[in-house]
């Protein structure tokens, strides 16, 4: 064993060394025959791959009135195509070890497998038949539809999940997609047939102008071009195909209102306060760099301000954070914690009072310092993963980003100064217009909240599917 | 096809210091990052009714700083160098770890050394008090404001016997963790958290930190001179099996209702226990798995179908879960749960599920070790519990040298309708 090298004094930390640059692994771009775009990142940490087509159709091109088709629609891709059943789409990936499935978010829709790199072909050749061939089989539908409808039975069990539905319903108007869920509520889903289903596939998906095919893994870049060029090279727009929809507008906002979603009995609550915010776009990256280093030190980071108060000093919570929701439109910015019920009117209090403070008087040159080499030295922990990877070329597809965002996002999140925080935090959140919902026992809620608000009473079922909301249903 | 050939190249050096402090290094310059990662080994088996929970109270104690660490400075000096950091508390063991930048490799070590050497002095009645709210709010958040929360819980208490150390949540109940004094978070500190009791892995870019034979003496240099102490030895675990089933039902507050099935089995490490790991991916992982087509798919009798074992060092739990879909009775589902695990105890898997499961296990070995904190945690486990850390690499091995009649002497030997214990959530009557 080597002796120490220095005398050990264990009241000077250690030297703080300088910020070390991290680039991401360069991506390559490729343009199929038929003008798709594809993305690839070779990447060997271990012998994986995942392949993905992400097309623009998430769920805010659905009308109200159809909330969740976009859902349904992408989930049913890999349930049967013309070639194969849904158990024996699912048995190519999986006996290989690996899977496929597919995924919906406001801003996307997507197919994806995962497998042993070595299996490259089959991934590609699996990915193309279920996004050019799916053939919305009836008994599908009806699976998918029975599975939902429990899902959305069991939200109103789940706090956090209702206090948050009953947020949107309140932030956004009822045209608003924002209004309601990605999959919907109960009577809409109940309305979704497979007209309906393959309408939304031929307007949305069926075309390879509004998708792009990423690959990420332990994979040669000209490999991986050529599989895709073998699946999609072909691949024609059908007849109904339409242009990428424009985002959700902003919508006026709303003067701030205080909501109690009922749950008797329940040993804590959940709180949200949230505003609409921001759309994330090429258009508003410039000031991306600040709006994330605003909200690390406001309610994103352990140490930021809301969560040392509400947690650290007081005992309130496990854990209370903020976050700009990424979304193509205003998403929201929210401020969530779990709490004991009894302190809920007094967090209320403290939340508002940080996020006065940040707007009042800039932040100390420690905390400045601490946030934005927090946000530049940890990026690398964020792409150990092939999903990591993926989820960051993602980000430059759905949002219209620049190729080299990731390059210059450091050294612009080291030039940010406390003038800047400020002057976000007084752009984007104000106290007086957050609305604020509790879901917990109502009868010790309200009367901690009316000083904020007149306070409404809502049920979970309400929360749950806001169509039912001034329905005499129970 | 199998794909047996592939293995994951790591690279390890393991060391002792004079302490009883075991070393392990693994070298991976993929990114620019290094991983301190230290397990002591203590955590809610130690614990006795009465005092459940204070392992993982006492792991929220030791983040609030130690002689030279203020209260949130830990949490400060680690975001500031650009890392992560947290701790996690389980049956067996409490971990601690930081994601560091390979060139601040001497913080990670200075934080964790301070908090092993000089924890006492920083302790106090306010921090024991504030802690302890946080963790009754954690336990309610997670657990008891949770639909199903309390589920794992009950059968745990259905399934082992009064005073068994698995037998109480890693959380602890509310009334016990109410009940800890300052002096028992000295006594546990003294008695559990010392070198020789614990395992330190770093693990990463090596390189970027100096070389392997540099954070090597960086660990010496911060860790050598605390003393050792003379750990207890770990408390008796015996092995319990039920020799009647039994059932409870619990009313919660769910729409649907959920059943859930367990057993023991032997402890992680044991060859029976990866044939319960290979059962438990064979009846269960994807749409294809026996359970989903026939439970979730054809019959729709499920929302939902899940079958694990955990990883734990006396002896180990099977569970399978599955929630009922709208309409259906608990009871067809509870009976068609206990069906299929009669079936696995009479006949092997199918070969295509055997090699499913096997291919799933290999991909779920390789997707787990991606991140270097798990790769460290990986590394502190196996030489924990094995003085090996050889076994992280040879672990899907392990898996993939068993066959069907290995799987049907697991299910014949510990999942007999007579070993298992049933949790039935049942929604709550309307108040």
């Amino acid at each position: 064993m080597g002796a120490p090298t220095a005398p050990l004094d264990r009241s000077v930390p250690p030297t703080l060394a300088a910020p070390m640059p991290y680039a991401l692994p360069s991506f390559h771009r490729a343009t199929l025959s038929n003008g798709m775009q594809m993305l690839v990142l070779p990447v060997a940490r271990v012998p994986l791959l995942m392949l993905e087509v992400m097309s623009h159709a998430g769920a805010d091109v659905d009308a109200r009135a159809q909330a969740g088709r976009a859902s349904l629609a992408t989930a049913l891709l890999d349930e049967g195509t013309e070639s194969r059943s849904a158990l024996e789409i699912a048995a190519v990936a999986e006996r290989l070890g690996g899977f496929v499935g597919t995924g919906l978010d406001w801003d996307i829709a997507l197919v994806r497998t995962v497998l042993l790199a070595r299996h490259l072909d089959r991934g590609m050749d699996l990915l193309a038949e279920i996004v050019r061939t799916p053939t919305f089989p009836d008994d599908e539908i009806e699976r998918q539809r029975q599975q939902r409808l429990g899902e959305l039975l069991r939200r109103r069990d789940q706090p956090q999940l209702l206090a948050r539905l009953a947020l949107m319903q309140a932030l956004y108007p009822s045209d608003h997609p924002y209004h309601g869920s990605v999959l919907g509520t109960p009577t809409t889903v109940e309305t979704l047939d497979r007209a309906v289903l393959r309408s939304h596939y031929a307007n949305h998906i069926a075309s390879p102008a509004n998708a792009v095919l990423l690959a990420v893994g332990d994979i040669a870049p000209e490999a991986a071009i050529a599989a895709a060029e073998r699946g999609f090279g072909d691949w024609q727009p059908s007849a109904d195909a339409r242009p990428p929809q424009p985002p959700p507008p902003m919508p006026k906002a709303s003067p701030r209102r205080v909501i109690v979603v009922d749950r008797p009995g329940a040993p804590q609550t959940q709180l949200f306060l949230g505003q609409i915010g921001v759309a994330r776009s090429a258009a508003t990256a410039a000031d991306h760099p600040a709006r994330v280093l605003m909200n690390g030190l406001l309610g994103g980071l352990f140490t930021s301000r809301i969560n040392l108060n509400l947690r650290e000093q007081r005992g309130y919570t496990y854990g209370a954070s903020s976050a700009f929701a990424q979304r193509r439109g205003p998403g929201p910015f929210t401020v969530g914690a779990a709490l004991t019920t009894e302190n809920t009117g007094d967090a209320i209090e403290q939340v508002l009072h940080e996020i006065t403070r940040m707007r009042e008087t800039p932040v100390s040159a420690d905390e400045l310092e601490e946030a934005r080499r927090y946000l530049v030295g940890s990026f690398p922990h964020t792409v150990q993963r092939l999903d990591g990877l993926r989820g960051r070329l993602a980000a430059l597809v759905a949002y219209g980003l620049p190729d080299d965002y990731y390059d210059t996002y450091p050294a612009c999140i080291l030039d940010l100064d406390a003038e800047t925080v400020r002057a976000a935090t007084r752009t984007h959140v104000e106290p007086e217009a957050l609305t604020i919902v509790a879901a917990g026992p109502a009868a010790l809620l309200t009367p901690q909240l009316a000083s904020f608000g007149d306070v409404e009473v809502w049920d979970a079922a309400r929360a749950v599917d806001p169509l039912a909301a001034g329905d005499a249903r129970a | 096809m199998h794909d047996h050939d592939l293995t994951l190249d790591l690279p390890l050096e393991r060391h002792t210091l004079d302490n009883g402090l075991r070393v392990v290094l693994h070298s991976d310059r993929a990114l620019p990052l290094i991983c301190v990662n230290l397990w002591y080994h203590v955590g809610s088996k130690h614990e006795r009714p009465g005092m459940t929970g204070f392992a993982h109270l006492f792991e929220h104690l030791l983040f609030e700083g130690s002689a030279h660490v203020g209260p949130n400075e830990h949490f400060r000096h680690v975001q500031r160098a650009g890392g992560n950091a947290n701790g996690s508390t389980w049956y067996d063991r409490t971990n601690y770890y930081e994601t560091l930048p390979s060139n601040q490799l001497d913080l990670g070590l200075w934080l964790e050394s301070d908090r092993l050497g000089f924890f006492l002095p920083a302790i106090s009645q306010h921090k024991l008090d504030m802690q302890r709210e946080v963790v009754i709010n954690e336990r309610r958040q997670r657990v008891d404001n949770q639909p199903y929360g309390r589920a794992i819980e009950v059968l745990y208490e259905t399934l082992l016997p009064e005073a068994h150390p698995y037998r109480w949540p890693v959380i602890g109940y509310v009334e016990d963790i109410e009940r800890a004094t300052l002096d028992q978070v000295r006594t546990f500190f003294q008695t559990h958290y010392v070198p020789n009791n614990a395992v330190l892995t770093v693990a990463g870019d090596l390189d970027g930190a100096g070389g392997a034979a540099r954070v090597l003496d960086r660990i010496a240099h911060f860790f050598g001179e605390i003393p050792p102490g003379a750990p207890p030895p770990p408390p008796p675990v015996p092995f319990v099996q039920l020799d009647a089933a039994r059932r409870v039902e619990l009313p919660d507050r769910v729409q649907l209702p959920r059943v859930y099935v367990g057993a023991t089995m032997p402890a992680y490490g044991d060859d029976a226990w990866y044939a319960g790991d290979l059962l438990s991916t064979a009846l269960t992982s994807g749409k294809t798995s026996p359970l989903y087509v026939d439970l979730v798919y054809e019959r729709q009798l499920a929302q939902d179908v899940v079958c694990y074992v955990l990883p734990l060092e006396e002896q180990s739990t099977f569970t399978m879960i599955a929630t009922c879909r709208p309409g259906v009775e608990a009871a067809a589902l509870e009976s068609a749960l206990h069906a299929h695990l009669d079936r696995a105890a009479a006949s092997p898997p199918a070969d295509a599920d055997l090699e499913r499961s096997q291919n799933q296990n290999l991909m779920m070995h390789f997707r787990a070790l991606q991140n270097l904190d798990h790769r460290a945690d990986a590394l502190s486990r196996a030489t924990t519990f094995f003085d090996d850390p050889h076994r992280v690499a040879t672990e899907a091995q392990r898996l993939q040298r068993l066959g069907g009649d290995d799987v049907t002497a697991f299910a014949a030997a510990y999942l007999r309708p007579e070993q298992r214990a049933t949790v039935v959530v049942v929604p709550q009557e309307a108040a």
